[in-house]
């Protein structure tokens, strides 16, 4: 079916209605339009398309015209749809469409994406007629996903060097408080005590700060792929890692090759392995890490005998610094935070099983057996 | 007839219990009153769960009736909300008296440290060196407010 545009008894009057040049500016503006463009009927049956928005809903041209608007949308939509478009029929007026609401648009090859209306009804002789402007804002709601992710980070970072940098160094200042008042009472023997909690919290601000900025690096993933398997990667880290007497770690892994980003799942599963065997309350203990590839994903699990994690204390094991003691801080505390956001960063997934057991933990590590090459857009 | 208050301001133990994982703070405050009010004595406590164990007499150092606690946010194991949440849901714990002691100046923590019915909310950055406020504060506690059985 050819493209109809309507008569142009839309433009001002003095314009003589069917007017050859205003017909040809007309399609030129409209075929080349930034917007997808469909024009429609008060019946719902689209008269026009341009170039744009068949692109947007990956229809031919002929394909669109003729029919009804209503295949354009998602099945669950079009019960309702003839019944809003009479609403709209009663209010005929410029405006964006479904203001707060989620719109979404459905291509032929049924995938589903996130578009923005805008409404400009006209008549002409043969009726009413409204003409949609079209966006996909696919690529919009991901950066604002990004953006929302990155200043969630941001602000935890904020926390973290106003609450955990500060803390060490309010102590070093109230430690020379401590010296000043002892040495004008004359009492020498905590001084040097003193001064050696002083220069343990000058190591841990600076251990803290070398830590933060490992972690804000985690975010940022240079994406090289390399083949490799997730029983070499598990017995590389093994070879290196320092496991105390007493420690057993068992692997049970896949040899499957695979193409992975193997630096930051290597720093993922080392920093997992390490925290079992440092927070183990016991002087032995065993880790066991099952690793397999499933789908399009690598299921690693690392399952440790340890104390466990108290119920309550399960959501905030992945936020910096949460576990640990003031003394100790800046020794470790961003593992499981770093492992995460590697994780999350490069398309995967870091959780904690939840326990049945009263001793052990398992955190459950799933990564991409496929990159996916969009996700650094 | 009304019963009469028959405790004494003076006669509840003498004690600060801190419950703080920086055992700096538990030290500043001990200088600060062996100055100022040496009768009042300080308990220590690393975290909650500590502070809990130390207000039931399950700790090597017991303090079943401080004047006040005071109280850090950031702590492992047990932290400070997740202390309070768990005083304030025990009949025999509720009443205490909990003054925050935190470096933490976020509003969203002062809200919801009143929300547990804190008496107060100290920042460690404004108490000063000498803890001179903190000091007065803690002996007209002992001196004058009738504190709950």
């Amino acid at each position: 079916m050819n493209q109809h545009f309507p008569p142009l008894s839309v433009v001002p009057s003095e314009l003589a209605p069917g007017a050859g040049e205003e017909d040809e500016a007309f399609t030129l503006i409209f075929n080349n339009s930034p917007y997808g463009k469909i024009i429609i009927g008060e019946d719902g049956i689209i008269s026009a398309v341009n170039d744009l928005a068949v692109k947007l809903f990956g229809y031919e041209k002929a394909e669109l015209i003729g029919t009804s608007i209503d295949q354009l949308l998602p099945e669950r939509y079009r019960h309702d749809h003839a019944s809003k478009r009479a609403q709209y029929g009663e209010d005929r007026s410029a405006r964006v469409m479904g203001q707060g609401r989620d719109l979404t648009g459905l291509r032929k090859d049924g995938v589903e994406f996130p578009l923005e209306i805008g409404l400009t009804p006209f008549t002409t002789s043969e009726g009413p007629m409204t003409c949609a402007a079209i966006v996909d804002i696919t690529e919009r709601q991901r950066t604002e996903r990004r953006l929302r992710e990155v200043n969630a980070q941001l602000e935890e970072f904020t926390y973290v060097a106003s609450h955990d940098l500060r803390s060490p160094i309010r102590g070093i200042s109230n430690l020379i408080e401590f010296i000043r008042e002892d040495f004008e009472d004359g009492q020498l023997d905590g001084v040097l005590k003193n001064i050696d909690r002083m220069e343990a919290r000058v190591h841990s601000v600076e251990k803290l700060i070398d830590d933060l900025l490992t972690y804000a690096r985690a975010g940022n993933r240079a994406v090289q792929l390399e083949p490799t398997s997730l029983s070499e990667i598990l017995s590389d880290i093994i070879a290196i890692e320092d496991i105390p007497d007493g420690f057993a770690v068992k692997v049970e892994a896949s040899d499957e090759p695979f193409d992975a980003a193997r630096t930051p799942l290597t720093t993922v599963l080392r920093n997992l392995i390490s925290n079992a065997i440092k927070h183990h309350d016991r002087d032995e203990g065993t880790v066991t890490v099952t690793a397999r590839l499933q789908d399009n994903q690598a299921l690693i699990d690392i399952a440790d005998d340890g104390p466990g994690i108290p119920e309550n204390a399960r959501e905030r094991v992945f936020r910096l610094f949460q576990t640990l003691k003031a003394s100790e801080r800046g020794s470790s505390g961003l593992g499981l935070a770093v492992a995460q956001r590697l994780a999350t960063g490069h398309g995967g997934q870091l959780d904690l099983v939840p326990s049945i057991t009263e001793r052990g933990t398992t955190f459950r590590l799933t990564w991409p057996r496929f990159t996916r090459t969009d996700l650094n857009a | 007839m009304h019963d009469t208050l028959t405790q004494a301001p003076h006669t509840r133990e003498p004690r600060i219990l801190i419950i703080d994982d920086d055992d700096i703070y538990s030290e500043l405050v001990e200088r600060a009153l062996r100055k100022a009010a040496p009768d009042i004595s300080v308990v220590a406590a690393e975290d909650g769960q500590e502070g809990i164990d130390v207000l039931t007499g399950r700790a090597a150092n017991p303090c079943e009736k401080p004047l006040v606690i005071l109280l850090d946010i950031n702590m492992p194991r047990m932290n400070g909300f997740e202390f309070l949440k768990e005083i304030r849901a025990k009949p025999e714990l509720r009443n205490h008296v909990v003054f925050m002691f935190t470096t933490s100046e976020a509003e969203e923590d002062r809200d919801r440290a009143y929300d547990f019915g804190v008496a107060g909310y100290i920042a460690k950055s404004r108490v000063g060196p000498q803890m001179a406020g903190m000091t007065e504060l803690l002996k007209s506690y002992a001196s004058t407010v009738i504190l709950p059985g």
